[in-house]
């Protein structure tokens, strides 16, 4: 009752709309759009040629967000601290974090050169398409943050300028030239977009010079830029490790009005019951990693709906009804599980507290289920939402084959957030990045998905195998199989937590937490 | 009581800690002390079973820390040198917590005492993460000894707290010594340790230096002058005093004889 209370109160706020609006998204809309494509009512490639159509436009759109974002200011705690009072002209200053930013694009560009090959596109002309994609969005992102800080001194230029766009945006909407008006703009932007669209190196040139010419003149722009550089920088950056900090060793306490909400306490357990208690108690003062999840898993879900119809090419008999909805299930699945770090409601959270839980007169294997618990109740309860919805939605999935689906996803999800664990304690790495450049980090998360898709397959076609060959034995029985399915996953779960407890037993707390 | 037999603790081809044997009776408050890097820490994480000794044992109230690791963590508690708390929940939850973990029945009396006794009780449904270091070093305390151990374990427990806090930790503390606890406490604030504490233990490089009451550390030192203080002992150990004394008695010895 009280959760009801206070999700009335915190409707109206911002926090509180996201969470409908992903809400919506997950429990409404993703099993809307199942139901359009299996009826044919719906149309999709629609949908997609807007997108492409609009794609100059949303990626104007997108850098500006990002020029707004005040991301381009951030120093890191050791820059703040050794580059800010020495001998460093501020141009300098400013060139060293773009070239350090830019790090990041280079490696991210070639992860998405990767698809851009799959689909493709010649591969030099991926790459430096991509490349110069994200050098845009960070380099504007530097430069406009340089500019609010020079503006932030001179408030009647800044005043004149907000006056001015909101006017010419106004005329815009008035004359019904809006749309037109963001076409014009995106042109500043969008050379970065035609080399993707060229066929070979040569023909996107006039494209790179172009984009590669505007990321030059934006990294001039900013170096030559006066502003209160260092005093806003230092505030930004600050205020970011702060939350950071907080954030990434779970330090971050609920708002005042989350702090009353209570659960009742679970039994002993051998000392679990306590430990996944407060971890539960945790989950559910914070809501807005749920919100985070829940908008992650609809968006990959939703995301899974348009790429369906996308292959299918809006011939609906490519890919049956049941099979399409088997599509977004398995997205619903894979989404949360993916998502774990932002949820981390397990050791993942607890790195600056391993001191205080190894002291514990609790065993490990038992204090590992204690922590895996509640991030598997968490998994367990967003996919059965998704999956109860699209089979209400789509009518292509009975009800035992849902609940079905759920008895394997339990101690599935048990095993894979088990052997995200063990992965997280036998090497340890902060969920939260402290700068967007950490290749390191990068790297890490890259490894660590890799391996937990690998531990999920892996297990996957162990329980898959258990059941066709329980299918084989009882004659095509699919109660049995089932049954005798999710008893291997079960079974599974003791030596994973097991494996889980041995791991959080060699963490050595002088030794693996890292900085 | 604490027993720490050989104690060793490598790290790759460092050695924080070498061959450290000492113990501590009931009642005993036994002041860790050394310079940055001396194993401080290392040694009292191992005799909470939160780091595993390359090589030594150590004991609990009777139990093996090996052997019987359930049993022995029963009756210790550890105040890390950072109080990180569970963000999100209260010091009164923080205390329900310990209690259950602990096995602790009927802990709300006892709690509610603690908590009059660390002068916390009007933030008792407070938030930890609202709370300041000194508070959370409070709360640590609180709940590190509602299950009244018989190994109190505390690593830089002043850091943080205000003049008042400290003498409300050290009256805290001193308590439950005099009912039976043996207390190990690593400080630099080596003023207040030496009126605290009832016996001194000096470490450098993760070595034993000197063990024992601030009179006989002084004795080993020769230093036989009145009112020397805790820090002047400590300097003269850590800084080359010790081999240098230890020369000069074998010249004093020699000469006599």
């Amino acid at each position: 009752m009280a959760m009801a209370r206070l999700a009335w109160r915190k409707l109206p706020t911002r926090g509180g709309l996201l969470a409908v609006g992903a809400g919506l998204l997950l429990v409404v809309g993703v099993p809307y759009a199942a139901y359009l494509s299996v009826t044919k009512e719906g149309n999709f490639a629609t949908t997609i040629t807007l997108m492409r159509s609009y794609a100059a436009e949303a990626f104007f759109v997108f850098v500006m967000l990002g020029a707004i974002a005040p991301r381009g200011l951030y120093y890191r705690p050791a820059e703040l601290a050794l580059l800010f009072p020495a001998p460093i002209p501020r141009r300098q200053l400013v060139l060293y974090n773009i070239v350090w930013r830019a790090r990041m694009s280079v490696l991210s560009a070639l992860w998405l050169a990767m698809l851009g090959v799959m689909g493709g596109t010649p591969v030099l002309v991926a790459l430096a398409g991509y490349t110069l994609i994200l050098l845009l969005l960070q380099v504007s992102s530097q430069c406009f943050a340089v500019v609010r800080a020079r503006l932030a001194e001179r408030p009647r230029a800044a005043y004149g300028i907000k006056v001015g766009v909101a006017s010419v945006l106004a005329i815009a909407a008035l004359l019904g030239g809006l749309g037109g008006l963001l076409s014009r703009l995106a042109w500043t932007t969008r050379p970065a977009l035609e080399i993707l669209s060229a066929d070979s190196l040569i023909d996107a040139f006039p494209w790179i010079a172009i984009a590669g010419g505007t990321v030059a003149a934006l990294v001039v722009a900013t170096c030559w830029m006066d502003g209160a550089y260092h005093e806003t920088a230092l505030a930004r950056s600050l205020d970011r490790s702060r939350r950071k900090k907080r954030r990434g060793g779970g330090s971050y306490g609920p708002g005042a009005r989350f702090a009353t909400l209570k659960i009742p306490s679970f039994p002993y357990l051998r000392g679990a019951g306590p430990i996944a208690w407060r971890q539960c108690t945790e989950l559910l003062r914070n809501p807005r990693r749920i919100v985070l999840v829940l908008a992650v898993v609809a968006a990959a879900a939703f995301g899974a709906m348009l790429l369906v119809q996308l292959e299918a090419g809006n011939d609906l008999t490519t890919i049956t009804g049941p099979m399409r909805a088997w599509v977004v299930i398995f997205v619903l699945c894979i989404a949360p599980l993916l998502s774990g770090d932002s949820l981390g409601y397990d050791f993942r959270r607890d790195l600056d507290r391993m001191a205080t839980l190894k002291s514990l007169p609790v065993a490990p294997a038992v204090l590992s289920a204690g922590q895996i618990a509640p991030a598997t109740m968490f998994v367990t309860t967003v996919q059965a939402l998704g999956i109860c919805g699209v089979a209400v939605f789509t009518d292509s999935i009975d009800y035992a084959t849902v609940l079905a689906t759920l008895a394997v996803l339990i101690p599935m999800n048990w095993c894979v957030i088990a052997a995200e664990n063990t992965l997280f304690l036998v090497a340890p790495y902060r969920t939260v990045v402290d700068d967007p450049g950490d290749m390191t980090f990068a790297g890490r998360l890259a490894l660590a998905t890799t391996l937990k898709m690998v531990s999920l397959f892996t297990l996957a076609l162990l329980a898959i195998a258990v059941g066709l060959g329980a299918l084989h034995l009882t004659h095509g029985s699919p109660g049995a199989s089932v049954a005798a399915l999710s008893m291997v996953l079960f079974v599974a779960c003791v030596p994973a937590t097991r494996t889980a407890g041995w791991a959080f037993r060699r963490f050595d707390t002088g030794r693996d937490v890292p900085v | 009581m604490i027993y720490v037999d050989s104690l060793v603790k490598h790290y790759g081809e460092v050695t924080a800690v070498q061959k450290l044997s000492f113990s501590v009776e009931a009642g005993q408050i036994l002041g860790l002390v050394g310079p940055n890097g001396a194993g401080k820490t290392t040694t009292l994480r191992m005799i909470a079973g939160v780091h595993t000794p390359s090589h030594g044992a150590v004991t609990i109230s009777g139990y093996d820390l090996a052997e019987r690791p359930l049993d022995a963590k029963k009756h210790l508690a550890l105040v890390p040198d950072q109080p990180e708390l569970f963000a999100s929940l209260t010091i009164w939850e923080h205390l329900e917590l310990s209690a259950r973990l602990y096995e602790v029945y009927k802990w709300q009396p006892a709690a509610a005492a603690l908590l009059e006794e660390l002068e916390l009780t009007d933030k008792r449904d407070n938030i930890v993460a609202e709370l300041s270091r000194g508070m959370r070093q409070k709360v640590m305390l609180a709940c590190a000894l509602l299950h009244e151990p018989g190994a109190l374990l505390l690593d830089e427990p002043l850091v943080g707290l205000d003049p008042r806090g400290m003498r409300t930790l050290f009256a805290a503390v001193k308590r439950r010594a005099d009912d039976g606890a043996a207390v190990i406490l690593s400080s630099h604030l080596l003023g207040q340790v030496e009126q605290l504490c009832t016996c001194f233990l000096i470490l450098r490089n993760g070595e034993l230096l000197l063990h024992g009451t601030k009179a006989e550390i002084a004795e080993q030192l020769a230093r036989r002058e009145d009112g020397v203080s805790l820090e002047q002992l400590f300097f003269d150990a850590t800084e080359g005093g010790v081999e240098a004394d230890t020369e000069r008695r074998s010249e004093q010895a020699a000469s006599s004889a």
